[in-house]
């Protein structure tokens, strides 16, 4: 149990920090808007038009790290199975 | 006698004529295509803000022949300005902020045009004007670039009947926040107190 606790651990930590990288390592907070800009033809003015996107900003692989340092810690909770010794009297 | 009042008469209609000429356009800022835009930019250390604001109205005075006499009154509403996250569009509209709810318009009222470079229908100069934000008036200097298209408004709304001219107005300028009592001196780690304003900006005179 502790041994799949940890595995889970280690795989929240990666896999938020990938997804994070993945995204573009953005340093700020997350986005649920993205800006595309739109160049008007006549006069070469651009403007930005918003699209409902979500960007994971860098809270993603912090709430991966706290959440996976979490749940190891957690896995001290659970006692090992200590070999059962045989008796000597 | 009559032949004096004829050319008195001739003469009053050229001297009209003339003066018509030589007067300013007006040229209406609201875009119909909605690409008029004021975009801005903060870096702090600990992060970036970037946004636009698309709310755009306003009329500015222009005379090709007379560049440097060009006025005019942009403005922007506060509420149109927006960043891509949510919380942070909320905190900047709010009262510790940009105070939307109790100053709607940011106010730019251009008195006029110095340094003036006019070459093949652009025009290169410093607008000199009054910009007011959150209720603070503040006299700027802005490094503008004003091209003038005569008859080219129908073509760029898709209107071939529609007669006019097309002003196109960019501006690249930076003001501190501070001067404006956008919470002075607070958060400078995370709000720059430097904001860059990217202006973009076309204006239709119809005839």
């Amino acid at each position: 149990m502790r041994c799949l606790l940890r595995f889970v651990c280690l795989l929240l930590v990666l896999s938020t920090a990938g997804w994070w990288v993945s995204a573009g390592a953005r340093a700020g907070w997350w986005q649920t808007r993205v800006g595309v800009e739109r160049t008007d033809e006549f006069t070469g003015l651009s403007v930005i038009e918003w699209q409902d996107r979500f960007v994971p900003g860098v809270e993603t692989p912090l709430l991966g790290l706290l959440l996976g340092g979490a749940l190891f810690g957690a896995t001290f909770l659970f006692r090992r199975k200590l070999p059962i010794q045989p008796s000597s009297s | 006698m009559n032949r004096f009042h004829r050319l008195a008469a001739l003469a009053s209609v050229l001297a009209l004529a003339g003066s018509l000429s030589a007067a300013p356009q007006t040229f209406d800022f609201k875009d119909p295509k909605g690409v008029n835009n004021v975009q801005f930019h903060l870096d702090a250390p600990l992060e970036s803000i970037s946004g636009q604001g698309t709310g755009i109205s306003g009329a500015v005075a222009f005379d090709p022949a007379k560049p440097e006499a060009t006025t005019g009154r942009i403005v922007l509403t506060t509420g149109s300005l927006t960043v891509g996250n949510p919380t942070m569009l909320e905190h900047m509209q709010g009262a510790n902020w940009l105070d939307a709810a109790k100053f709607p318009e940011i106010v730019f009222e251009v008195k006029r045009l110095d340094q003036v470079v006019a070459n093949s229908g652009t025009v290169k100069g410093e607008a000199t004007g009054v910009l007011t934000l959150k209720g603070v008036s503040k006299e700027v200097t802005v490094p503008v670039t004003i091209s003038h298209l005569p008859g080219k408004l129908g073509a760029r709304l898709n209107q071939p009947d529609l007669k006019g001219d097309l002003l196109v107005v960019r501006a690249q300028f930076a003001i501190n926040r501070s001067d404006f009592g956008i919470q002075p001196g607070q958060y400078a780690d995370k709000v720059s107190e430097r904001i860059d304003l990217t202006l973009s900006l076309a204006g239709g005179a119809a005839q």
